[in-house]
């Protein structure tokens, strides 16, 4: 790995991959490009677990833009506070959404049923009743490096949780 | 200093272990921040019977000075993203639209946001410090917080010019809280 201690780049930087801010604890933006379905939700597994080592007492606020359809019939624009009771490894808060500019994107955000990799995980579902192409664009505020901890997952279903 | 004319990580990530200040683009990295700060102990406790975690503003000072050639005839935009208290009692998402005219002169454009959860919308309040710091009086923001010293954090960057983004590092950061919004010159925060 090449670490440089200061860098100018006089011209344009390209990253193929993520460029995660770790002084700022801010995560890279995170693609899900997908082509929609009639089912009524698009899920997706993120690899913040939702347990006390990733959140307990740390809330972290997960932000989700992104449309549906060739002429953007469904737009995405939410920033949720997702957390977990310090007292108890896994009493997740997730429906905190104070932020939520969409239209028709009907955000709700929950704790995965099963374990991956060990720990429950923060899902999210949003509307996607739309046979055509889409994106979701991902990132969240504190814990960046928590986007390494396990592979994405993403789904759809008629149902808004409980997919995972 | 590396001086690279282009960089290509190709599929692997680019982690910055400071910040990224995008110059050709505009916007300065975020900056992040956490979310207490106590009643002032010559001040309000004494004046409104205050306990220490009781203060019910943030105050921040931001490298951005308010007077000189760096910002003197700039327009750039301010944002802050963040919450406080465990469970979001306040949640921050603002943008606002910051002035120096070419006289010196702090405007401020008041833009969207200010999202809200238990307690209301929470406000913000821009305002010049009364005291120099680095030879300038410097942009200084007030948010609205619980009165408890509870887990939160604040980002905030800024979209300008080239020349903003100097500006943007120009001093170090202050932080202290207390009971009112404004800046009082007779008591000042800043």
């Amino acid at each position: 790995m090449a670490n440089f201690k200061e860098t100018l780049v006089d011209g344009s930087l390209e990253v193929l991959g993520k460029t995660n801010l770790s002084a700022s604890d801010v995560t890279g933006w995170h693609k899900i490009e997908f082509t929609g379905s009639t089912n009524n939700y698009m899920h997706v597994r993120t690899p913040l677990r939702a347990h006390n080592t990733h959140l307990g007492w740390n809330p972290c606020i997960l932000q989700v833009t992104g449309q549906v359809g060739n002429s953007g019939q469904i737009i995405h624009d939410f920033k949720a506070l997702v957390n977990v009771n310090g007292y108890t490894e896994d009493d997740f808060y997730g429906s905190q959404i104070p932020v939520d500019v969409g239209t028709g994107s009907e955000p709700f955000v929950y704790q995965s049923t099963n374990a991956y990799g060990g720990y429950k995980r923060v899902c999210f579902s949003v509307k996607q009743n739309v046979q055509e192409q889409g994106y979701l664009y991902i990132r969240w505020f504190n814990q960046w490096s928590a986007i390494n901890d396990y592979p994405w997952g993403y789904n759809t279903s008629n149902n808004n949780q409980g997919e995972f | 200093m590396a001086y690279l004319t282009s960089l290509d990580t190709g599929g692997n990530p680019l982690t910055a272990n400071s910040g990224i200040y995008h110059t050709g683009g505009g916007a300065s990295s975020w900056v992040r921040h956490l979310h207490c700060g106590n009643a002032r102990p010559e001040h309000d406790r004494s004046e409104n019977n205050l306990y220490p975690y009781q203060g019910g503003y943030l105050h921040f000072r931001t490298p951005l000075p308010a007077e000189g050639s760096l910002i003197r005839g700039q327009t750039f935009q301010f944002e802050i993203v963040g919450f406080h208290t465990y469970g979001g009692s306040y949640m921050y998402d603002t943008k606002d639209i910051l002035h120096v005219d070419g006289n010196d002169v702090f405007q401020v454009s008041y833009g969207s946001g200010a999202e809200l959860t238990t307690y209301g919308v929470p406000t913000r309040h821009f305002y010049v410090s009364h005291n120099t710091y680095g030879s300038y009086k410097r942009i200084c923001v007030a948010i609205q917080k619980h009165g408890c010293c509870c887990m939160g954090w604040d980002w905030m960057r800024v979209r300008g010019s080239a020349s903003l983004n100097g500006a943007w590092q120009n001093y170090g950061w202050g932080s202290t809280g207390g009971w009112e919004q404004t800046n009082d010159p007779a008591n000042p925060f800043f």
